[in-house]
């Protein structure tokens, strides 16, 4: 029991920040729902169902993205066949993680929904997902492009909104029978990875491993078949570039926006019938808005890879801190190009009705202002973990989230502009502070990763 | 007299609460090997990265041939070769290509002189670095950290990785390096029979603070074992200046000191009116006594 508990704990939170994301998640949702049952004014109601929401979101980011993965890390070594009952304990730490995190946004969506569902319903329906992601998540991570299975994500709210609306899913969940034809298929299905769990021979390390988490060793027939790149010779700006950026990435990122753009676009065509119109500007708008700190989080990455030019370039810390700010600009810039192609290629190719102005201010603004305050946001974020940094980077997380909740539910377009004028005004606030602390940048305290994009 | 060319002052380090490095006071002259040893936690790679500039000092300050560490010029930058303990290698390049993007970093490359050390050392140079094994990934990191031909060499652990014949190459190289370009090395190891091999001066890290610098030779002198057989009963607590250790039992005694001279050997037996036997101690065993 004691190795479960270990790892249901590790499963949650394997490292410091997600520690500190579980532990902000769990405290925001209680407050949020504590006084949403006060007496406090009707109006501010919605405002602690949005901390309420806010948190849970926050505890239970760090599991259901990269719970697969740790999964799939902690099953690999061989050592763990030397443990009695080792992928036992793994397995059922796994799936009881699910179940917890199922009770835990269950419980809070029954308590918060307008809707008056039950807890049963909620739990079912979010145990059934979770498996979903769970499982697909870590059969896709042994392949190499596995992050893409994220991708599917923009499918999910499409397909179950056409459930609600076509495939009958309210009345499934409003009744025992479907309920519980829900809970046992989720059921068999983690039974059907058991079995193919306890039974495999070899578990392979995840290929796709965008968090740097488990062993680095990959199995024999991958070592084998990685072929060699080609002899080249760099000059000193692509020296500089291929330690920051730890080779050839950008080539593969912009071949994955890509493919995503074409993926995405070929959904708009292919569905356009089957969809309500308009259903699709959710879609558009939740990558819209991941884009930004997705683009902006390179620049957090590539600070880790700065280290060794210190010496071997010769370059200052200032004189560091400007190519990667250059470099992080240019990633977002491209992200914004990237999104705002994609907006239009929905618009012209799903023939919806016209967006809300909401929407359509955050999706072609938001990349950049959040992408421009999420690279200052890391960059500053080079000293360790200091109350200040943190709340700084809560800051600028929250910043985005509310105003991520604002564009998805349509919310009115000055608070939307607001919020991206208070995005926009932190930026050079963001900068002047990451300059600061790249004067006296120490190393041993912002050690450089081995190998921190992991993505080989 | 000659320049040092790293020297510190009243160093100290202290991250959070901890303190890590204190109060160290060091010179190291041009052509000299430096060997730092220490436990694990002692402060070997902070004094090192410290001494690099990729950390400030807390108290005291640190230079780099007449430079403060920590705003280094890139003109002395590029003087200096790095090894760190945990390479910094990029995973998905060949060694090739690792050695290429060096180059191109430093602008001055030895092609000849690496060229000679990799067939030496046998490192594969056409395999991504992924692929490489341990031992493999840390000479490739040696390499990197020659090709400039820098006239001071800081290795943190280099041979930690290798097997015991290429360790061997590797300190007969490093020899060599020294003995023909007048080079300076500062290597941290936990090996000890290496630092007895190639190190002339030694310096042991102690809980943050320096136990001992100076001169190999000079330290085996000092430090030695001390056999007493008395003609009557000894004190439990024999009167005996920089003791590290001592067993007394009856008439006999064991013990263990440092700053020993031959003058105090005639003094010391007529205190204690007994017969001292003086054995010089491997450096493993004055390690061992200094952290006893």
């Amino acid at each position: 029991m004691k190795g479960i508990g270990q790892t249901i704990l590790l499963l949650f939170c394997w490292s410091a920040v997600t520690r500190w994301l579980l532990a902000i998640g769990v405290v925001l949702t209680g407050v949020g729902l504590c006084a949403r049952g006060s007496a406090w004014h009707p109006v501010a109601q919605p405002i602690f169902v949005v901390i309420a929401i806010f948190g849970v979101i926050t505890a239970v980011i760090s599991p259901v993205l990269v719970g697969a993965i740790v999964f799939r890390s902690l099953s690999a070594p061989r050592a763990m066949q030397l443990i009695r009952y080792g992928r036992l304990k793994l397995f059922l730490a796994a799936m009881s993680t699910q179940v917890l995190l199922a009770v835990f946004i269950g419980g809070v969506a029954a308590v918060t929904a307008a809707t008056g569902s039950g807890f049963a319903a909620m739990f079912a329906a979010t145990f059934a997902l979770l498996t979903l992601q769970f499982i697909g998540y870590y059969l896709a991570s042994q392949g190499r492009f596995g992050g893409f299975w994220l991708l599917t994500w923009a499918l999910w709210p499409q397909l179950i909104r056409a459930g609600f609306q076509y495939w009958h899913l309210r009345e499934l969940l409003a009744s025992t029978a479907g309920l519980s034809a829900i809970v046992v298929i989720s059921v068999l299905t983690w039974l059907a990875l058991a079995l193919s769990y306890l039974t495999a021979r070899d578990i392979a390390v995840p290929h796709w491993n965008n968090i740097g988490v488990g062993t680095r060793q990959r199995s024999e027939s991958t070592l084998q078949n990685r072929k060699a790149q080609p002899e080249r010779r760099y000059t000193r700006r692509e020296a500089i570039l291929t330690v920051l950026t730890g080779g050839r990435r950008q080539q593969r990122v912009l071949i994955g926006m890509i493919m995503a753009l074409v993926v995405i676009l070929l959904v708009a065509v292919t569905m356009r019938s089957r969809l309500p119109r308009g259903a699709g500007y959710p879609l558009v708008g939740l990558i819209c808005m991941m884009a930004g700190p997705l683009a902006g989080s390179v620049a957090g990455v590539m600070a880790k890879c700065a280290k060794p030019l210190w010496l071997q370039s010769g370059l200052g810390r200032i004189e560091l801190f400007a190519v990667l700010e250059a470099r992080s600009w240019r990633v977002v810039l491209c992200t914004s190009v990237f999104c705002g192609a994609l907006a239009a290629g929905w618009l012209v190719l799903s023939a919806g009705p016209s967006p809300l102005p909401a929407w359509s201010v955050g999706v072609l603004v938001t990349p950049l202002a959040s992408g421009a305050m999420f690279i200052y946001a890391q960059l500053q974020f080079v000293r360790g973990l200091r109350v200040v940094d943190i709340l700084l980077m809560a800051l600028a997380i929250g910043l985005w989230m509310i105003e991520c909740f604002s564009v998805m539910v349509g919310a009115d377009s000055s608070v939307v502009t607001a919020l991206l004028a208070a995005q926009i005004i932190l930026v050079p606030l963001l900068r002047v502070l990451a300059l600061r602390r790249w004067e006296n940048i120490d190393w041993l305290i912002h050690k450089g990763a081995r190998n921190p994009w992991g993505l080989t | 007299m000659t320049e040092p060319l790293v020297s510190t002052r009243g160093l100290g380090k202290t991250i959070g609460r901890k303190v890590i490095l204190r109060d160290i006071a060091l010179e190291v002259t041009p052509g000299s090997i430096v060997g730092i040893i220490g436990k694990n936690g002692a402060g070997k790679t902070t004094l090192l990265e410290i001494l690099l500039g990729f950390s400030p000092a807390s108290s005291g300050s640190a230079q780099l041939f007449g430079h403060d560490s920590f705003a280094l010029p890139a003109t002395i930058k590029g003087r200096i070769g790095f090894v760190p303990q945990q390479d910094e290698l990029i995973n998905l390049l060949t060694g090739q290509q690792q050695l290429a993007l060096v180059a191109a970093l430093h602008g001055h490359w030895n092609a000849a002189l690496i060229e000679r050390l990799r067939k030496t050392w046998e490192v594969p140079m056409d395999r991504i670095i992924q692929n490489l094994s341990g031992g493999e990934r840390q000479k490739l990191s040696t390499l990197t950290a020659l090709g400039h031909e820098p006239e001071l060499l800081v290795l943190d652990e280099p041979v930690a990785s290798l097997d015991p014949i290429s360790r061997r190459r590797f300190l007969r190289e490093m020899i060599e390096i020294t003995a023909e370009r007048t080079r300076t090395v500062l290597f941290s190891t936990h090996i000890i029979s290496d630092l007895e091999r190639v190190a002339d001066q030694i310096w042991i890290l102690r809980d943050g603070a320096i136990a001992w610098a100076g001169p190999l030779d000079s330290l085996q002198e000092s430090v030695v074992r001390l056999s007493v057989n008395a003609r009557r009963s000894l004190p439990s607590v024999l009167p005996l200046a920089g003791c590290l250790s001592q067993r007394v039992a009856g008439e006999r005694a064991s013990a263990v000191v440092t700053q020993w001279t031959g003058q105090r050997l005639a003094q010391l037996q007529e205190t204690l009116d007994a017969e001292i036997a003086v054995e010089p101690l491997g450096l493993e065993d004055i390690f061992v006594e200094l952290h006893s």
